[in-house]
């Protein structure tokens, strides 16, 4: 509209407002006097992940260490399993698992299915004076 | 009123950029330079806001107080300008809350031009700005705020969404709106008997 735009124009030439001459020195005054330096943020967070992430790290290293399993008499470590040789073995019968110094041990052979002298019971049988 | 890169965002011009390198490394002489800047457009925006010259001045220095504490989060996504307008109507909007609470809420607002002005000063003395000045004053304060920062602080309609943190379109809408209130007001003081405006 063409009323709208003269008015537009009016405003866009509207004198500026006066500004008090007491104020740009009160600003100025106002500066801090001395401008710390931004906090590097990213840096503290990055230092601190950092450091959280090696606390753990170590933890997780130490928690491992505590759980590690107790080896039998004469053992320092458990060897990693070596590749099992297809066995020539009678049938029934389970091979006998070489791992390294595990190898000396007397394991005995045995035969599948055990065989018991007597029944085995799943519980002792209760006297039967605890009946009323 | 902002330079754009490629992609049309509003960047930082590049004194500015180097005013706020400046700044950051603590230098107080850039810190005054961005003072001696700026600090009138921000005085006058209040001053429209508020209506009130010692009110203006107060809301100034708090302005310039937040952007010395905010100033290292500036991310140049929009000129210096627009960020410090941001603030001071922000601050605005704080004291009108303030004001409500208080008392002071029931004070009569003076007007700008009877305020504002020194008697020995002529700026006022066009009796067509003194009708606008005066026709702006009696609008509400959005209408009022939308007006004065586009025709008056010479914001676009971009720096003007990120001031009021609106979407641009509506910033638009809104100025429309308000410029024909304030051209209604205007024909009413006409025809109350007011001396025809120039045209």
């Amino acid at each position: 509209m063409k009323s709208d735009d003269t008015l537009e124009a009016r405003l866009r030439a509207l004198p500026p407002l006066p500004v008090p001459v007491r104020l740009e020195a009160r600003l100025l005054a106002a500066i801090p006097a001395t401008q710390r330096p931004p906090r590097r943020r990213w840096a503290v967070l990055l230092a601190a992940g950092g450091a959280l992430a090696a606390t753990v790290l170590v933890a997780l290293a130490w928690h491992r260490h505590q759980q590690r399993p107790d080896l039998p008499n004469g053992m320092t470590s458990i060897q990693p399993t070596k590749k099992r040789a297809p066995a020539n073995r009678a049938p029934g019968t389970i091979p006998t698992v070489v791992r390294g110094s595990m190898a000396s041990a007397d394991w005995g052979n045995f035969a599948w299915p055990l065989e018991e002298a007597t029944p085995l019971r799943a519980s002792s049988p209760i006297p039967a004076d605890l009946f009323d | 009123m902002d330079p754009q890169d490629k992609s049309g965002e509003p960047v930082t011009l590049p004194d500015e950029q180097c005013l706020l390198r400046q700044f950051r490394a603590g230098s107080h002489a850039a810190c005054a330079e961005l003072v001696r800047c700026h600090y009138a457009a921000v005085y006058r925006f209040l001053a429209h806001l508020t209506g009130n010259v010692h009110q203006a001045e107060d809301l100034t220095q708090e302005t310039f107080a937040a952007a010395w504490e905010k100033l290292a989060t500036f991310e140049g996504r929009s000129a210096l300008a627009t960020w410090l307008h941001r603030i001071a109507y922000t601050k605005f909007i704080d004291a009108q809350r303030a004001e409500r609470r208080s008392a002071a809420a029931l004070a009569q607002r003076p007007a700008i031009a009877a305020v504002a002005v020194d008697p020995a000063d002529q700026l006022l003395a066009d009796d067509d700005a003194s009708k606008l000045y005066a026709a702006l004053d009696r609008l509400e304060v959005p209408a009022r705020t939308v007006l004065v920062l586009h025709y008056l602080q010479g914001l676009s309609y971009r720096d003007m969404a990120m001031v009021l943190a609106e979407p641009a379109g509506t910033v638009k809408w809104r100025t429309a709106e308000a410029l024909g209130r304030l051209r209604l007001l205007l024909e009413s003081q006409e025809t109350r008997g007011s001396p025809a405006l120039p045209r």
